[in-house]
């Protein structure tokens, strides 16, 4: 029973924070992708609750579920024998985390994305630091723990449940300020955790770290094993969407901090570097009862020449989730680039957002009205239908842009990426680059339970135009390119390369 | 420039897609019906019931007296756990604005001016509001709305008794020009309308909205619903006034923004 309920309850907590909600709610960005947990939250773990109190978050669960699954069958699955199960467990939960694993395990049953519980001291990180500051409480059964004097654990195991350590920021309204990391993203290539991009002028750059290298371990403990500790509870492609968060989690950090890290170069030799953290860019989001979220999006322009010396301008888009802040950023730098010849968008590792800016974003790229897709609730449906942009929102006439567009994915892209880049493709707009998006495309809703644990949960299925189910499907690339550790090590990211050739022999046909 | 009443209910819904994909109940119900005449398609027994609530919301020549009005308050989305202020602004009977704000979502603005219905937000930037989402805002600028109601609906009928959100209720089914139904609830008890289900055109797609009217009370010498809540699925928004305001609004609220001019004069271009 322990195997089983661990299996399912890491694999929904992971999800909860993964998975992004449309039209309505929003998704954690990769520093919440998973569980991860404060000293403040660990004091408040360990706290013994009462049965009322238990079965007051479990009911009310429960409850929800039973009132708002888009699949009056629930799936398959007997939602009132999983209560009549489950219930006694939860009324004999002897603190949140046990509480947490036991809601969880009756989520997992659904065998969906987007069902999950998200700590109030996630959700609402502000409140639970004002009311539980500078406690440092362990928690009474823990089963093991990796704590070290850094403020980052990377996680505490308790009987059928674990937890990852949260990163709170200080100011979570505030532009910039607060979370830090290193300006190292990763990709998870042969079941390691390999360096994918480094942000320019970051202090992973400074140090020398360099793409395709092997992040061998951080803190002194080994990354590998805990990606082969994960891949037990998911599956190939969770693994990518889970392990990229439970890494870059462990490399985020308060800002003024550092972490001792350890990689394998391209030569196989180790090297040990001690790198600081600094702010991330963008601006700090808090939606609603989602946790806080760095958003950001960086854009450029390219020019490529080829061998006849034609040349190929090409607009670069990159974001890291749909918040709402991304909107106007976007729209600028459509505005700076309508004159490019063709336009990448990289959705690689965002996992989504606020499902209607998929709409919103598409009406740069299309020249005439469209749908990428439904959403089907219980009662009645929504259509994230599309019209073309024909000013700005500063009131300058803007025309469609019309060249070709290319967008990448890959494991990490899920939810409101595959809503845009699905439907985007549905409709013939754009190819799609990379690998298979994460199949997590379910919209949700994020309802505050009586304890202040939030609970993410599906409200409606989702097709696209032309009635492809993302969900467990994913988006499949018109063009599948493999991320590898040799192009990596080489300097060559082939999806991107792979997405600029077919810019170019568009336009040149 | 004619816009086409799509919607025509009691309910008259304010789009809010930039944020949710799901319309907001009108906040400005004072002028809900106000039927006299019974005929072949308007049956004597609906009549009765919504008479019945004119008098009870203080009778015709009461909502007659409000020329324009300015209702604020707070909207929350529980399941996004959202929440935030609102204002709108009406001024009978082509006249509407509507401001809200949301943390996290910026402001969301839907007006009309007299001749062109329109939206902007962040998410969506301006808009000019198509002929079938116009329908709502249109209603809701137009206090006196149902005084003639012979223009809004080609038939009602009254379809029993039942129980609505727990509330014994008067059902009565309406049908406009445009062979659009709608079903409203008015309760037995009180005589004033509880709720409506209506099929809304939005930016979304003709979507099922189910809208209740709660907590009545007297705002500034008129009886207003102050507790809305609009249902679309499982989401619901809920919006509760606090304060209104009658034949004080400055005309000046309703011009069009820059952007929202810009867009028309580009719409109109050739």
């Amino acid at each position: 029973m322990k195997t089983k309920l661990q299996s399912y309850t890491l694999r929904l907590i992971l999800a909860a924070g993964l998975t992004s909600c449309v039209a309505l709610t929003a998704c954690s960005t990769n520093q919440e992708v998973v569980e991860k947990e404060s000293s403040v939250q660990h004091h408040e773990l360990a706290r013994t609750i009462s049965s009322e109190e238990a079965l007051a978050d479990f009911d009310a669960m429960w409850d929800i579920i039973n009132e708002t699954h888009f699949d009056p069958e629930f799936n398959g699955v007997d939602w009132d024998a999983v209560r009549d199960e489950l219930r006694p467990q939860a009324a004999d939960a002897r603190n949140r985390s046990q509480l947490r694993g036991v809601m969880s395990d009756a989520l997992g049953r659904f065998g969906q994305s987007h069902f999950g519980i998200i700590p109030s001291t996630s959700a609402d990180p502000k409140a639970s630091t004002s009311s539980e500051s500078g406690s440092m409480g362990t928690p009474d059964n823990a089963t093991s723990t990796t704590a070290s004097t850094d403020s980052h654990r990377v996680v505490e195991e308790f009987e059928g449940y674990n937890e990852i350590e949260v990163v709170v920021p200080d100011h979570s309204e505030t532009d910039g300020a607060g979370d830090a990391d290193t300006g190292i993203d990763v990709r998870i290539i042969d079941g390691e955790a390999v360096v994918s991009a480094i942000r320019d002028q970051s202090p992973a750059q400074l140090a020398g770290v360099r793409t395709g290298w092997i992040l061998n371990a951080a803190r002194g403990h080994s990354v590998k094993a805990r990606l082969d500790q994960l891949s037990k509870y998911v599956d190939e492609n969770e693994l990518e969407i889970h392990g990229v968060s439970t890494v870059k989690s462990t490399l985020q950090g308060p800002e003024n901090t550092d972490i001792d890290l350890t990689f394998e170069k391209g030569d196989g030799s180790l090297i040990d570097l001690n790198i600081a953290r600094e702010p991330m860019p963008g601006e700090f989001v808090k939606f609603g009862n989602l946790p806080p979220m760095s958003t950001h999006l960086k854009w450029e322009k390219v020019s490529n020449v080829d061998p006849s010396g034609n040349q190929t301008d090409i607009g670069l888009i990159a974001f890291n989730i749909w918040m709402i802040p991304i909107a106007p950023k976007f729209e600028r730098a459509m505005y700076e680039l309508r004159d490019t010849d063709g336009i990448i968008i990289d959705l690689r590792g965002n996992p989504g957002g606020v499902g209607a800016l998929s709409s919103a974003i598409s009406r740069f790229l299309v020249s005439e009205k469209g749908s990428l897709g439904t959403m089907t609730m219980r009662g009645t449906e929504l259509k994230f239908n599309v019209e073309p942009v024909v000013v700005t929102t500063w009131g300058e006439r803007l025309a469609p842009f019309t060249g070709p567009i290319a967008i990448l994915t890959d494991a990490g892209s899920a939810s409101t990426s595959e809503v845009f880049a699905g439907g985007l493709q549905s409709l013939g707009r754009v190819k799609v680059f990379g690998t298979r998006s994460a199949g997590m495309a379910l919209p949700a809703g994020m309802d505050k339970l009586p304890s202040g644990d939030v609970l993410l949960h599906a409200i409606a299925n989702y097709v696209t135009s032309t009635g492809q189910l993302l969900e467990h499907g994913g988006v499949i690339p018109d063009y599948k390119v493999e991320l590898t550790r040799k192009d990596l090590l080489n300097g060559i990211d082939s999806p991107r390369d792979a997405a600029e050739k077919w810019i170019a022999e568009s336009i040149s046909e | 420039m004619k816009i086409k009443r799509s919607i025509h209910s009691a309910i008259a819904a304010v789009s809010l897609i930039a944020l949710s994909g799901v319309a907001v109940q009108s906040l400005n119900s004072t002028a809900q019906a106000s039927i006299t005449v019974a005929d072949d398609n308007h049956d004597a027994k609906a009549i009765k019931i919504i008479n019945s609530m004119i008098e009870a919301l203080g009778g015709r020549e009461s909502i007659e007296s409000i020329e324009s009005m300015k209702s604020t308050g707070t909207i929350s989305i529980p399941m996004a756990g959202l929440s935030g202020s609102v204002e709108s602004y009406a001024m009978t009977p082509d006249k509407f604005f509507l401001k809200i704000d949301l943390a996290a979502m910026g402001q969301t603005l839907q007006g009309l001016n007299g001749t062109t219905a329109w939206s902007s937000d962040a998410m969506n930037g301006p808009r000019i509001l198509p002929p079938e989402e116009a329908g709502d805002i249109i209603e809701q600028a137009d206090l006196h709305l149902r005084l003639n109601y012979e223009e809004d609906y080609k038939m009602i009928k009254f379809e029993g008794e039942t129980v609505f959100e727990s509330e014994k209720a008067y059902k009565l089914k309406l049908t406009d020009h445009d062979d659009v139904e709608s079903t409203e609830y008015y309760s037995i008890e009180s005589g004033l309308q509880i709720g409506s289900e209506i099929v809304a055109n939005t930016a979304m797609g003709v979507t099922n909205i189910t809208v209740l009217m709660q907590d009545y009370k007297d705002l500034g010498g008129h009886i207003q619903p102050t507790k809305i809540v609009q249902k679309v699925g499982p989401t619901q928004i809920i919006i509760e006034i606090s304060d209104v305001e009658y034949n004080k609004v400055d005309e000046s609220v309703f011009e069009l923004p820059a952007a929202v001019k810009a867009l028309l004069d580009a719409k109109q271009a050739p």
